[in-house]
């Protein structure tokens, strides 16, 4: 492996240009869509101009691929004294240099497009600064891992120099030296059956949002393409018919579910295809995606949320989804949390047990219960929804069904509200702490006391008259709330909390 | 509460509300004041001109107008009633911030999770000669402490402190 040379700097692999090129004239495309429309506003247009526009098209295209070219061509990268080298630009020349020990993470992967081109993804992430991360497009498989691994030894090398040097024995460090041979050992793999139940138990309405946008937009592009050759005003025509059945209604409606949740069972299963994860020395290497295969690396250290969650359909199957949250300088997203699905109990204790040497099970927690009041939070929360909904209903279309249909959401809301209210609590103990929300759904998340970065008690104005307050922690991947607790448990947690990390006497990273 | 799981009884802790708590510069009012002056003038003005524009309808401007008074209104409360709140206070281990009157907040930053201070001065502030003191801790940035409307030897002191967490500081001046 380490016979390449990586001190001269190099291209990336050849196939690299058209991947390069596909990529960019994608994008143009993307961001050029209304022109398409263009076409419709004028009937004549091609009859008068098409050759013009196919040549333009064409020198657009050629144009685009000579930068692409080039762009191929500037972009060298090389390691060279300690520090990652990469020089990038077209028009404007750009140097970055990434240090050995900035480095974090480094992820491989491959979208569709580079599985064609038989290349994957390079992404070299650094802690904190946000600006130097470093993505290359196209690099041979082989040439990828060996590169992710020249990168790896360098950083340990420089890491057991400096532990060394000062002497410092600290135990995070000490087994990071074993020397990368070691092989990765599989722990997990989700077999093809549990994957389709992780699809079915998803929350179908993300399916349903996906769905009902698509058809907004599809009816949108439709209905004008129509009006403008047939020049009549469907819209008005369709409007009149839709409220002569109420059957046909709430058969849009089922259609729309079922779809939804075919297609939330089908982008799950993408997403999640053939989910992998492998215990590499002190770490876990998560691999997953049909179409797009993602390589992402939790590391021991940098992990701060440990969440699992859970919901009756969930529970049916007996899987559960964790969602780890790695440090960052930014409040996590969604996406950028490491989703594992399908797991297991035990793999869910195995996982723990090994990322934060505790026997999940035999954990117990203190709890503390977030207060009744919280109900009204959410109850004016609703109210407040509602009446929006009903102005919009009162100018639109008031009849017996939206009345009844606004009642039954409020009804639901309602009900979602006081599950909410029971299923928010925090528990601790000695070294952790867990918060609980949700409301069919039910969300946990595991932090360890000493990764905290600081605690607040927020109280709005009606809480300071009623007595509670809000608990919030900070940690380095987003902040936590807990909603109305007593005021003085909030305070009492409070002093625990931060007593807790100013007397562990332990790195936070 | 009774805690089974703990190994320290929660009422033998130290708790943060005893700490005595120092107010910031007054004349930070000042600027805050003129912060919100200099505000809602640009606020103000904007449906003025409306009423000189045809094309725009008379009942738009007027209720821009009414809905910058209430902002406004609640703006001088939290203002006036919000600022003999704003108080910080210093620990052996860690730094606690309070502040706000419609939200209030109370924030403890222990100091070994800070990962590094700043003195800030804005171009309004130099000419009240007031200072504030950022500090960073790892993650998103809502979990920094800030704290405006310092002199420079109160801010400089606590910069120290938070650099050398055993030196003591007397910040009664």
């Amino acid at each position: 492996m380490s016979q390449i040379d990586f001190s001269k700097p190099r291209l990336q692999s050849f196939n690299g240009i058209f991947l390069i090129f596909f990529t960019d004239l994608a994008k143009r495309i993307r961001q050029n869509i209304y022109i398409l429309a263009l076409p419709f506003l004028k009937n004549n247009v091609f009859k008068d101009y098409g050759v013009y526009i196919y040549l333009g098209l064409a020198l657009l295209v050629i144009l685009q691929f000579v930068f692409s070219y080039l762009s191929y061509k500037k972009f060298r990268f090389s390691i060279q004294e300690n520090a990652f080298h990469l020089d990038h630009g077209v028009i404007k020349l750009s140097h970055v240099e990434i240090p050995f020990e900035r480095i974090q993470n480094i992820n491989l992967q491959q979208n569709i497009l580079q599985q064609v081109f038989n290349v994957v993804g390079f992404e070299i992430e650094t802690a904190g600064e946000g600006t130097a991360e470093i993505k290359i497009k196209a690099l041979d498989k082989e040439f990828a891992s060996a590169l992710k691994s020249k990168l790896i030894e360098e950083k340990e090398k420089l890491i057991s120099d400096e532990n060394e040097s000062t002497a410092d024995n600290d135990s995070n460090y000490t087994s990071t030296s074993v020397s990368e041979s070691q092989s990765d050992s599989l722990l997990f793999q989700l077999d093809f059956k549990t994957l389709i139940k992780v699809g079915v138990s998803s929350n179908l309405f993300r399916g349903v949002g996906l769905l009902l946008a698509f058809f907004a937009y599809l009816y949108n592009f439709i209905m004008d393409f129509i009006s403008q050759i047939y020049d009549v005003n469907l819209e008005e025509d369709f409007k009149n018919r839709i409220p002569e059945t109420v059957t046909f209604i709430s058969f849009l409606i089922l259609a729309i579910i079922i779809i939804g949740f075919l297609i939330t069972v089908m982008t799950t299963v993408f997403k999640y295809f053939d989910l992998k994860i492998f215990k590499n020395q002190q770490n876990y290497e998560v691999e997953y995606g049909l179409f797009k295969r993602i390589n992402k690396v939790i590391k021991k250290a940098k992990t701060q949320i440990f969440e699992i969650r859970a919901n009756p359909v969930k529970n049916i199957f007996k899987i559960k989804s964790v969602y780890v949250s790695q440090a960052s300088s930014h409040q996590l997203t969604e996406k950028q949390k490491i989703g594992l699905v399908g797991l297991s109990n035990e793999n869910i204790n195995l996982l723990f047990s090994s990322l934060f040497q505790m026997d999940y099970k035999a954990l117990n927690y203190d709890i503390v219960q977030s207060q009744n009041r919280l109900f009204f939070r959410y109850f004016y929360r609703s109210l407040f929804f509602i009446l929006l909904l009903s102005t919009a209903a009162y100018f639109l279309y008031l009849n017996w069904i939206s009345i009844s249909a606004l009642s039954l959401i409020f009804l639901i809301l309602i009900y979602i509200s006081i599950l909410k209210v029971k299923k928010s609590n925090i528990g601790l103990n000695q070294d952790l702490i867990s918060i609980r929300k949700g409301s069919i759904d039910t969300k946990f998340k595991i932090v360890e006391i000493y990764k905290l970065q600081s605690v607040k008690l927020s109280r709005n104005i009606f809480q300071r008259y009623n007595g509670h307050a809000d608990l919030v922690v900070e940690t380095a991947s987003g902040s936590i709330t807990v909603e109305y607790l007593k005021l003085e448990q909030a305070r009492e947690l409070l002093n625990y909390l931060i007593f807790k990390i100013e007397s562990i006497n332990k790195d936070w990273i | 509460m009774d805690f089974e799981n703990l190994d320290i009884k929660l009422k033998d802790l130290p708790d943060f509300k005893t700490v005595e708590l120092n107010s910031i510069q007054k004349r930070y009012k000042k600027l805050l004041w003129l912060n919100t002056a200099a505000l809602f003038v640009i606020l103000y003005a904007l449906p003025v001109v409306g009423f000189f524009i045809n094309g725009i309808p008379r009942w738009i401007s007027i209720c821009v107008i009414g809905l910058v008074s209430v902002i406004f209104i609640f703006r001088v409360i939290e203002l006036e009633k919000g600022f003999p709140i704003k108080k910080f206070g210093i620990r052996q281990y860690d730094m606690i911030y309070q502040s706000g009157f419609f939200h209030y907040t109370e924030t403890v930053v222990p100091y070994n999770r800070i990962q590094h201070v700043e003195i800030k001065q804005g171009p309004l502030s130099r000419l009240f000669s007031l200072y504030s003191l950022r500090l960073y801790t790892a993650g998103a940035s809502s979990g920094d402490l800030i704290i405006d409307g310092l002199d420079k030897s109160t801010a400089q002191k606590l910069k120290a402190k938070v650099l050398d967490k055993t030196t003591e500081v007397d910040v009664t001046d």
